[in-house]
């Protein structure tokens, strides 16, 4: 009994990363596919490579373009979540100040605010400084909504990072920036590869906010101009279309599968512990 | 030692970059949405002050009400679910997979960092029925189910099923890696221990197990209720809120009236709205928590 019990739990866990898995496998196997292959039914396999659709999709769709912009915005954005989380994460736990309690509760607030709740005041304040319709406004907006999580998340890892450590460290004459930049940042890299993470995921796949502050098709962002695409002729150019979503996918999932084990760990760590 | 950690000057040079921009680009937009909701018109040109008339106007708006209700259903069907079945699935990784347990998990977490626009895109493909079957309707086909087949994301008694059901394949897995670094820090000498006394398998889960994963519960549940609210990605990509208006949830509504009919101080209104909900249910699910822990 319990043994067909376990068979039974077994096959239900297989069936459900089938699931997870079989649709990314759909995906990548039909951006290979032939215009004709189409008609045929979809579960088929593609009769061969046909990597034409990758380059009618950079050609049209100017994957090009997109790439780059999304490339700046997110990786600019992330090296600022990090840094400006970090110190004040550091602050808020490791140093003495009346005011940190506070701050804290100040900053994690953020955490609770949806994206769509801010968006015409910080539309109305891009256009006063000019930033609107620029890779510089979307970064301004995505490293100050990113902070409140990264915030939290690295608070967690800090909160774990014994005091004795920076004692012994003050007692050899450190002061408090190179116990920070020394002993709290290498201490700490499961945190900043966490928060990394999933501020990077979290900027590339983000709709609202980019389609919101840029309109110009040169400062255009990846999700934006992938939903346009398949608006314009994803019903038409199934095979473009097809690779066109692939490449939106492959940096996210790529960066994923090299940090998994991390980001699975470090989202724990900051959850459980935090 | 206190010194050093007193720093005035070092603090200020940490806290500062951080509160500065938080400060400019969140909270101080977050008020300035609450005021909007007492105007009318475009700010800067004819910004009028009504009141509360924005507020009144929510009760007797058809379209708003229909908007909160489908938010409803997605909260509670993709809301619940991610949480109860990420529960579920973490549990079975648990118990039922001891060899591959990473593999799974890493398969379980990919559908989690597939961007939205992406993943609907992938969907409205699998689900297509004109002018070829996507995948889901040529495998009926193949089954002779001949009669299932339909337009699953264009008919309006499927449609929100279908956008509930994707971003429900999307989500899990972020709620079952959660639920999984709970499990994995049980204590097993009580599992043990309980076996040893007789128990099952599933009274050991309910009694013991669960109970202990109450504060990892907790987060999950506030995070799905914020997820969930403020949805927008999956039903534009998929459906762009219709047929008619059946998946037209509340960040659409107020996505439109705000940047397509450019009612700044309703739509503000119905951010502020949907800010409150957000902030009244998670407010209350950790007060639960910590009053329960008394």
């Amino acid at each position: 009994m319990a043994k067909l019990g376990r068979g039974i739990l077994k096959f239900l866990i297989v069936a459900l990363l089938v699931i997870d898995l079989y649709p990314i496998i759909w995906l990548i196997l039909s951006s290979f596919k032939r215009e004709a292959e189409f008609i045929k039914p979809m579960y088929m396999l593609p009769e061969g490579l046909h990597w034409q659709n990758y380059s009618v999709a950079i050609s049209q769709a100017h994957l090009g373009t997109l790439f780059k912009n999304t490339m700046i915005v997110t990786c600019t954005s992330i090296v600022f979540v990090w840094l400006l989380s970090a110190t004040a994460a550091f602050a808020v736990t490791k140093m003495k100040w009346k005011w940190s309690r506070l701050a804290l509760n100040y900053i994690t607030m953020g955490m609770f605010i949806p994206a769509f709740v801010l968006l015409l005041p910080q539309f109305l304040l891009l256009q006063k400084t000019h930033l609107l319709n620029s890779l510089a406004g979307l970064i301004v907006i995505f490293i100050s909504t990113s902070i409140p999580m990264s915030f939290y998340l690295l608070t967690g890892f800090y909160k774990y990072l014994p005091d004795e450590i920076l004692e012994a460290a003050v007692m050899d004459g450190c002061d408090i920036y190179r116990c920070f930049v020394r002993i709290a940042i290498p201490l700490s890299l499961n945190g900043a590869v966490t928060v990394v993470m999933l501020a990077f995921v979290n900027i590339w796949n983000d709709l609202l906010i980019s389609q919101t502050f840029v309109s110009s098709n040169t400062n255009k962002m990846l999700q934006v101009g992938l939903a346009s695409f398949i608006d314009d002729r994803g019903n038409r150019d199934w095979g473009p279309t097809f690779a066109t979503i692939c490449a939106a996918i492959v940096p996210t999932l790529a960066l994923y599968l090299i940090l998994n084990r991390k980001i699975i760990d470090g989202l724990s760590a900051g959850a459980v512990k935090g | 030692m206190e010194r050093v950690l007193r720093d005035k000057k070092a603090i200020l040079l940490f806290m500062l970059p951080a509160m500065l921009v938080y400060t400019i680009f969140v909270f101080f937009p977050m008020c300035q949405s609450v005021y909007f909701t007492f105007f009318e018109g475009t700010p800067n040109v004819d910004f009028e002050f009504v009141g509360l008339e924005n507020y009144a106007k929510l009760f007797h708006d058809v379209d708003f009400k229909e908007s909160f209700l489908i938010t409803m259903q997605y909260f509670l069907v993709t809301g619940g679910g991610w949480v109860i079945l990420g529960l579920v699935v973490a549990l079975m990784l648990q118990y039922g997979m001891k060899r591959f347990s990473n593999l799974s998990r890493t398969i379980a977490y990919l559908p989690v960092v597939i961007p939205g626009v992406a993943a609907a895109a992938l969907f409205s493909k699998v689900l297509e029925v004109t002018p070829t079957y996507g995948l889901v309707n040529s495998l009926l086909d193949a089954l002779g189910l001949e009669q299932f087949i339909r337009g699953w994301t264009g008919d309006s008694a499927t449609a929100m099923w279908m956008v509930c059901l994707v971003d429900l394949w999307k989500g899990i897995g972020y709620y079952t890696v959660i639920f999984y670094a709970g499990l994995v820090n049980v204590p097993t000498e009580l599992e043990e221990a309980a076996r040893i006394d007789g128990a099952g398998r599933l009274t050991v889960i309910w009694k013991i197990v669960l109970p202990l994963l109450k504060p990892v519960t907790v987060m999950c549940v506030v995070l799905a209720i914020m997820n969930s609210l403020k949805v927008y990605d999956m039903p534009v990509v998929l459906t762009d809120g219709g047929p008619g208006r059946t998946t037209t949830v509340l960040s659409i509504y107020m996505y439109k009236t705000a940047f397509t009919k450019w009612q700044y101080g309703y739509g503000s209104t119905i951010a502020v709205v949907l800010l409150l909900l957000i902030l009244v249910l998670t407010q209350a699910v950790m007060r639960f928590e910590r009053k329960s822990e008394k």
